[in-house]
């Protein structure tokens, strides 16, 4: 496997959607991962450790937050410092609070969002760090 | 001089867009009043995709916009309430609604109506003539088995159509029950008639001279500029919140004559106008406090000219 290639996890419950950002992706050279729910989510951050994780908060099992908390509290670094995408239609202040205390670098309302501009931030995002050794 | 003239022209342009905020806001009252009497029907500023046999709104749904031969107009997602909405140009069109375990068109909700939603869309073609429309037919979608994420959201909203349709139907019930109680003691008072009988029917009198003569609000916002933006040129606009730098609360394009559809949630917001010229490059041309209502929609008139001038 080349350890140059970025890998990013698609956490989405709605398989549809979840789809599309995975065919969207897929254009780029990155290793994708999916979870269609938050302990499913978790299991792969421990073992593939993401670059880069795009997160639905409504989520089966586990939701969006509890995975955040589970990542930001991890205590390997390589995990626990992921970056963070949240794509959801949650937006009230509360949920934006909650969200933006456990550090995600862009939160994305889904009615909102052009899955475009989020494609071009993920690009943005891991174009700018560096390869791992 | 010119420095004062311009401050003038704010001025001005602030005091008109109050006046015009204040009856925007006065119009969607009295329309709110009116509709929970059954007075009037409710305006519909979007077209809500919701689970036939529930309906319960739907999220997330890709809706798309398209041509009789399949093209894509334009795509949107629902929101938590299930709005979506377009903004379209003359022309024959049809929309496809895509969201897991649900199945487009209904077999369920086959008619126009379903007693909770009105105007329901199963998937045939449209015709808009004139000018630019507000496209948004209710979207009924069949439900194909358990679906996670709308159990989970009707266990969080707790919030049922049917109990919202029921409350509409008792506060018709006893508003025309008052009206035909103060007709009776009217008459069987007569002539002396006390003074809050009078008044009470003034009030379902005026009531129902404002449902047939109360213009109905716009449904759509308009920019206006001084110049027409160049070829290949486009305006966005954008919602923010200050307390949320980077997050986006709506946004939409333009369309050539002005029109714009922007749908958010209800609160205070900071609109960013930009440009977009032929070369991909964004510019902001300026930004204005402003608030959206219970219609969830911002439907005022944005006038560019001040906003350049740096209001």
């Amino acid at each position: 496997m080349d350890n140059s290639i970025k890998k990013i996890l698609v956490v989405e419950d709605d398989d549809d959607l979840r789809k599309i950002m995975v065919s969207g992706l897929s254009v780029f050279n990155y290793q994708i991962s999916e979870a269609a729910d938050g302990e499913r989510a978790v299991e792969i951050l421990v073992d593939s450790k993401p670059d880069l994780v795009m997160l639905d908060l409504l989520l089966p099992k586990l939701d969006g937050f509890g995975v955040l908390e589970r990542l930001r509290g991890y205590p390997d670094k390589s995990v626990s410092e992921a970056k963070v995408i949240v794509l959801s239609n949650l937006w009230s202040d509360k949920d934006i609070l909650r969200v933006k205390a456990l550090k995600v670098d862009e939160y994305y309302v889904k009615a909102n969002t052009n899955l475009e501009e989020v494609f071009a931030k993920v690009k943005a995002i891991l174009s700018g760090m560096p390869a791992p050794q | 001089m010119p420095e004062t003239k311009t401050q003038n022209q704010n001025q001005k342009y602030k005091a008109r867009r109050g006046l015009s905020f204040l009856w925007l806001k006065i119009l969607s009252a009295v329309n709110w009043l009116l509709n929970l009497f059954y007075l009037k029907q409710s305006q519909r500023y979007w077209g809500i995709v919701y689970d036939s046999l529930t309906k319960q709104p739907l999220d997330p749904v890709i809706v798309k916009l398209l041509y009789v031969d399949g093209r894509e107009v334009e795509t949107c997602v629902t929101d938590l309430a299930g709005r979506y909405g377009f903004l379209a140009r003359p022309g024959k069109f049809k929309i496809h609604a895509r969201r897991t375990n649900y199945a487009f068109p209904s077999r369920y909700a086959p008619g126009d109506g379903d007693g909770i939603y009105e105007n329901l869309y199963h998937g045939e073609f449209f015709q808009l003539r004139g000018d630019y429309e507000v496209v948004g037919p209710n979207i009924p979608m069949d439900p194909l088995g358990q679906d996670w994420n709308q159990s989970a959201k009707l266990a969080a909203i707790n919030k049922s159509p049917y109990f919202q349709y029921l409350f509409k139907m008792l506060a018709a019930i006893l508003f025309w029950f008052g009206f035909i109680l103060d007709g009776v003691y009217i008459c069987s008072a007569f002539p002396k008639i006390p003074t809050g009988l009078y008044v009470i029917a003034a009030v379902y009198l005026l009531l129902l001279i404002l449902a047939v003569s109360l213009p109905e609000a716009r449904l759509w916002g308009k920019v206006l500029a001084d110049s027409p933006a160049a070829p290949g040129e486009s305006l966005f606009l954008e919602l923010g919140d200050p307390r949320f730098p980077g997050m986006v609360f709506g946004k939409t394009a333009v369309k050539e004559d002005g029109k714009f559809l922007l749908r958010s949630n209800k609160g205070k917001y900071t609109l960013f106008i930009s440009k977009l010229g032929a070369g991909g490059q964004r510019s902001v041309l300026g930004q204005m406090k402003v608030s959206v209502g219970r219609s969830g929609v911002l439907n005022s008139t944005i006038v560019l000219r001040q906003l350049a001038d740096g209001y």
